[in-house]
């Protein structure tokens, strides 16, 4: 079978005037997704302390342990960043579900309070997840 | 299953072409290297187009306001708007107003009460039996029907005062203020409260890692048939380019602590690494983000590109042109992204776009930097 090719989009007369051709792919199945979770404590930390990556790491396991077992464990997660009690991860995209049932399910304990997640956003592009995190600020602030 | 968002990578898209058609933002973010921000942060500053005051507005009314003839006539017929009501797109009734045209997205119980003529909505109907329980009104206030006194308008303004009569918070800007900067005694009647947009937060950061932002030789976005090799070479671009912009997202989250240059973290907590790139040099680079916020008009943002390309085109910081990245978050439960693009949320309501221009090492080229353009899209949005 003659191969058709798809390599250049029919391009307008403006953009035919530009020496470079307009090229543009579809990312529609990325290896990754984002979460972007915060890890709720009952009763509350005094003062709201940074939860180190290391309890972020055994707190998730703890979760997904607790749900979907040995399988759960083997999810391949990597703490991207932490802000106080929040963190954003990386996740293989076929887990997401998986992983988003664990955390969501999860009480667990640590020093004698109940642990918990709350999950703030998730994306199949960070990027999504920055606009998500700051759109309360846009309607707070006003009046200066 | 449920849709997947998706993310459109385009090479030597022209920017206006994403800039000037998104009309709803809520959060632009610039990020470049310090050094080359030191460069022209003082001209930046004083570019006259920037430096002007633009404000948007807060204010809580009804929709009645907006069919009123003062308010109708200086900021719809003769000037231009857009504004933004508070609310889940999917779920409450939102309303939305640009170039004219005011778009309610209703419930079904709104929708029935307030007696306008819509059509269904293209997202938030996947209720049981598929029924249509949302539903779009779209009016356009520009047209020369649309005056006191004639009959389908009196019957949207008796809507609007009588059905749909609830005060909305609402986000305005005025397209035109730049033009004429003045304090308008219309927003006073109605209690709006301003907010600046251009005073920016900068954040400096300490060294970062930076990727390559060079696509690796051979590969591809596109073209070379169907062959392994060429299936392999666009496969490369691809994970080449997702990696860029995964690195952008990181940076412009503060930066995220996996690309600050001093971080050696456990591979058991994150496998995440930066592909090195010829810009790192041994320290990594100091990085500037500069973050808008408001309610901010597409106009003003092509204004900003604009200005830095100039700037950024005249100095060269080492061997190289700098680099320099745009990123802006449209508003999740604007009820359109990209032109007439109808828009939903369900799961995430993400439509926001990043503008990456790379310099390219032939100086000789006129045409020399190259525009890399991410656009990303929620599962519920039609921009294509």
């Amino acid at each position: 079978m003659e191969a058709e090719m798809i390599d250049v989009p029919p391009q307008s007369k403006k953009l035919q005037k530009s020496s470079q051709p307009l090229q543009r792919i579809t990312i529609k199945s990325p290896e990754h997704s984002y979460s972007h979770l915060k890890m709720t404590f009952d009763p509350p930390l005094d003062p709201p302390g940074m939860v180190d990556a290391i309890t972020w790491r055994t707190t998730l396991t703890n979760s997904l342990m607790q749900y979907l077992g040995v399988v759960g464990s083997a999810i391949r997660i990597d703490i991207l960043h932490i802000e106080g009690d929040e963190a954003v991860l990386r996740l293989p995209t076929t887990d997401v579900v998986k992983f988003g049932a664990a955390v969501s399910g999860f009480v667990g304990t640590s020093e004698g309070r109940s642990v918990g997640f709350k999950t703030l956003g998730d994306s199949a592009f960070l990027m999504g997840l920055i606009g998500r995190a700051k759109k309360e600020h846009t309607w707070n602030g006003f009046g200066n | 299953m449920t849709p997947l968002p998706k993310c459109y990578i385009s090479v030597h898209k022209s920017p206006e072409k994403t800039i000037s058609p998104h009309p709803f933002n809520h959060l632009v973010d610039l990020l470049l290297p310090t050094d080359l921000y030191q460069l022209i942060s003082n001209d930046s500053e004083s570019s006259s187009a920037l430096s002007k005051p633009l404000r948007c507005y807060r204010m809580s009314i009804p929709l009645s306001v907006i069919v009123e003839t003062e308010f109708l006539t200086k900021y719809i017929k003769t000037g231009n708007v857009v504004m933004l009501s508070k609310g889940r797109i999917d779920i409450d009734n939102v309303f939305s107003l640009n170039d004219g045209i005011l778009r309610l997205s209703l419930t079904k119980e709104a929708y029935e009460k307030a007696g306008l003529t819509g059509q269904p909505t293209r997202f938030g109907n996947t209720g049981p039996k598929k029924r249509h329980n949302r539903h779009l009104v779209e009016i356009n206030l520009r047209d020369p029907a649309m005056l006191h006194g004639k009959k389908g308008f009196d019957r949207i303004v008796w809507s609007f005062q009588n059905k749909l009569n609830k005060k909305v918070d609402f986000l305005f800007c005025d397209l035109d203020q730049q033009k004429s900067p003045i304090d308008c005694p219309i927003l006073a009647a109605l209690g709006a409260t301003p907010r600046q947009i251009q005073v920016p937060e900068v954040t400096a950061s300490s060294p970062v890692k930076v990727p390559s932002f060079d696509s690796p030789p051979g590969s591809v976005p596109q073209g070379g048939g169907t062959s392994l090799e060429a299936e392999y070479n666009r496969e490369v671009w691809r994970d080449w380019a997702m990696h860029v912009y995964e690195w952008l997202a990181l940076a412009n989250w503060g930066p995220a602590d996996r690309v600050i240059a001093a971080d050696n973290i456990d591979s058991y907590l994150s496998t995440y690494a930066v592909d090195h790139g010829e810009y790192e040099g041994e320290t990594g680079m100091g990085l500037t983000r500069v973050r808008f916020r408001g309610m901010i008009p597409a106009a003003w943002i092509l204004e900003v590109w604009r200005t830095v390309e100039k700037l950024v085109s005249s100095v060269s910081v080492g061997n190289r042109k700098g680099w320099f990245s745009l990123t802006v978050h449209g508003f999740e439960n604007s009820l359109i992204s990209w032109d007439k693009s109808a828009h939903g949320s369900m799961t995430g309501g993400e439509n926001g776009y990043t503008l990456l221009s790379i310099p390219q090492k032939d100086e000789g080229n006129a045409e020399a930097a190259k525009i890399l353009t991410f656009e990303v899209v929620g599962s519920q949005d039609e921009h294509s």
